[in-house]
């Protein structure tokens, strides 16, 4: 008998403590798994720590007060029609820590994370202010070289989260379309967890088998959970943003009241 | 003599810097709609890749954005994002590509500022930041620079210096680490600017019809020489066309 990871969206936040570093996958408003995310911003966690390439979802858990930290390599709600109003706020405000970096420098730092080891070196980030503005980054001489390199520190999460096309009971999930940096990132994790549009037994995931980007040694439970990167994208399932609930979602983020309603009706439907 | 919009020509003559068998890094609207034109019309052995991981898609549809999930149609393999830098980084392919960026500001070694205006900490303006620009402009061998040409974007220096140009002159990038390659045209909606061999300084190369020198000084809060200056040549007949009508038929980016 085969293990079974399948868990409710509840089970999954309950394995999520205050202060957690948690990785989220996609892109922008791209293959987000917005339905855990607002499962998170309705709990009662805190003082989390969110490494994203963000769109709705880090923007969500800033509005909803959830984030302490956020270390990112754009924040832009890419891919749909709407501003990233809540980090917007906070960010200018001085509400929230941050760490701005380049894609790359993010990938490379959770590169660093999965094979355990202290930093990664890149040639990113060299001559500009992301390394002025994150002292923490430093450059170092090649050994070999003595090239100048940045290098990059372990992002190493407690909690990874992505969305998937498909999935099984036993933790294989396909991504159609751009797999981005998810099967990396799940790397970086102690803990992954899988939202996908279905679960199917794993057979019919190895019909096509050149989709399977995520495998059952890295993840800790799969979700079932349809339509959950919307108000996102997800290829070829739905390919516009939902606009209106993105907009209705701009007008609330920065009242709590109103975004508390918000996010009521957004996870009744 | 064809009338045309000034994003019209912006798209035609980016798509002019475009060489055959270039790997073309695009971002999204215009560059897209560049890199869509010198395919069908000096380039067709060009390759365009996206940040996000698709490889040398058909883009029968114009994609509205780089998320757009139309780009994943037809796209010769759907990786991701550290395949897409794999090919900027590699050492046979990373000087073959060619990187279209945009930016809030850029100074004169064509550095550009994606992140915030005003005070890093407490910014005025914060834009979504580098996302892959500043690997782009780090790791590839030519960057071509799209702008709208005004004062407050052509700077003396940068609020944030998120992506690399010139850094401070023909030695800036090697100081630094950085790999041969940087910016070599900046496009805007009046002119197109280039990097002076010797010094690495943005100098006028030339004006669109109808734009005299002067009114492009005039938009810019930096000098530049400008005695190089010479008309640039509208689209041509041709070009328009497979603008108009193979690119972008229903003007989803041309507007």
């Amino acid at each position: 008998m085969a293990v079974n990871k399948q868990m409710t969206v509840d089970q999954v936040v309950k394995q999520i403590k205050n202060g957690d570093t948690i990785v989220i996958g996609g892109w922008g408003l791209v293959r987000k798994p917005m339905g855990i995310v607002r499962a998170i911003a309705q709990s009662n966690l805190k003082d989390l720590t969110i490494i994203a390439l963000a769109g709705m979802d880090l923007d969500m858990l800033v509005a909803a007060g959830k984030v302490k930290k956020a270390i990112t390599g754009f924040v832009a709600f890419e891919g749909g029609e709407g501003r990233a109003v809540a980090y917007d706020n906070a960010r200018k405000n001085g509400k929230i820590e941050y760490m701005e970096l380049s894609e790359y420098m993010l990938i490379a730092g959770l590169k660093a994370a999965s094979e355990r080891i202290p930093f990664y070196p890149t040639r990113s980030g060299l001559g500009t202010d992301i390394l002025a503005a994150n002292p923490e980054i430093k450059t170092f001489k090649a050994p070999y070289t003595g090239e100048k390199l940045v290098a990059m520190p372990a992002l190493r999460a407690d909690v990874a989260l992505i969305h998937a096309n498909k999935a099984s009971q036993e933790g294989y999930a396909t991504i159609d379309g751009d797999r981005l940096w998810d099967h990396i990132m799940i790397r970086a994790a102690d803990k992954v967890f899988v939202s996908a549009e279905e679960i199917v037994p794993r057979y019919e995931l190895q019909k096509e088998m050149d989709k399977i980007k995520v495998l059952t040694p890295w993840v800790t439970g799969v979700v079932e959970m349809p339509n959950g990167a919307r108000p996102g994208t997800l290829f070829p399932n739905y390919l516009d943003a939902g606009n209106r609930t993105i907009k209705a979602y701009m007008d609330a983020a920065l009242d709590p009241k109103t975004f508390k309603k918000y996010l009521a009706e957004q996870t009744s439907k | 003599m064809t009338k045309y919009t000034s994003r019209e020509m912006m798209a035609i003559v980016a798509a002019r810097e475009i060489k055959n068998g270039d790997i073309v890094f695009c971002g999204t609207g215009i560059s897209m709609l560049a890199a869509m034109a010198a395919k069908h019309i000096s380039a067709p052995e060009s390759v365009i890749i996206f940040e996000t991981g698709a490889i040398d898609p058909k883009l029968e549809e114009i994609p509205l954005a780089v998320s757009d999930s139309r780009i994943m149609y037809g796209s010769s393999m759907n990786s991701g994002l550290a395949d897409a830098f794999a090919i900027m980084q590699n050492q046979a392919t990373g000087q073959h590509v060619v990187g279209i960026l945009g930016a809030a500001q850029i100074d004169k070694y064509g550095n550009l500022n994606s992140t915030t205006i005003g005070s890093y900490a407490k910014p005025d303006v914060r834009f979504p930041g580098s996302g892959g620009a500043c690997d782009v402009a780090s790791f590839v061998g030519r960057t071509i620079i799209f702008m709208q040409h005004e004062k407050r974007r052509f700077v003396p220096k940068l609020d944030y210096l998120t992506s690399p140009g010139w850094i401070d002159g023909p030695r800036g990038r090697e100081k630094e680490g950085l790999p041969p390659g940087g910016p070599i045209a900046v496009i805007t909606d009046m002119a197109v600017m280039r990097f002076d061999e010797k010094t690495k300084e943005m100098y006028l190369d030339g004006c669109y019809p109808g734009t005299a020198p002067q009114t492009v000084l005039e938009n810019m809060g930096f000098e530049v020489d400008i005695s190089q200056a010479r008309e640039i040549p509208p689209p041509s007949d041709e070009e328009l066309r497979i603008l108009r009508d193979v690119c972008d038929p229903q003007r989803l980016i041309l507007g």
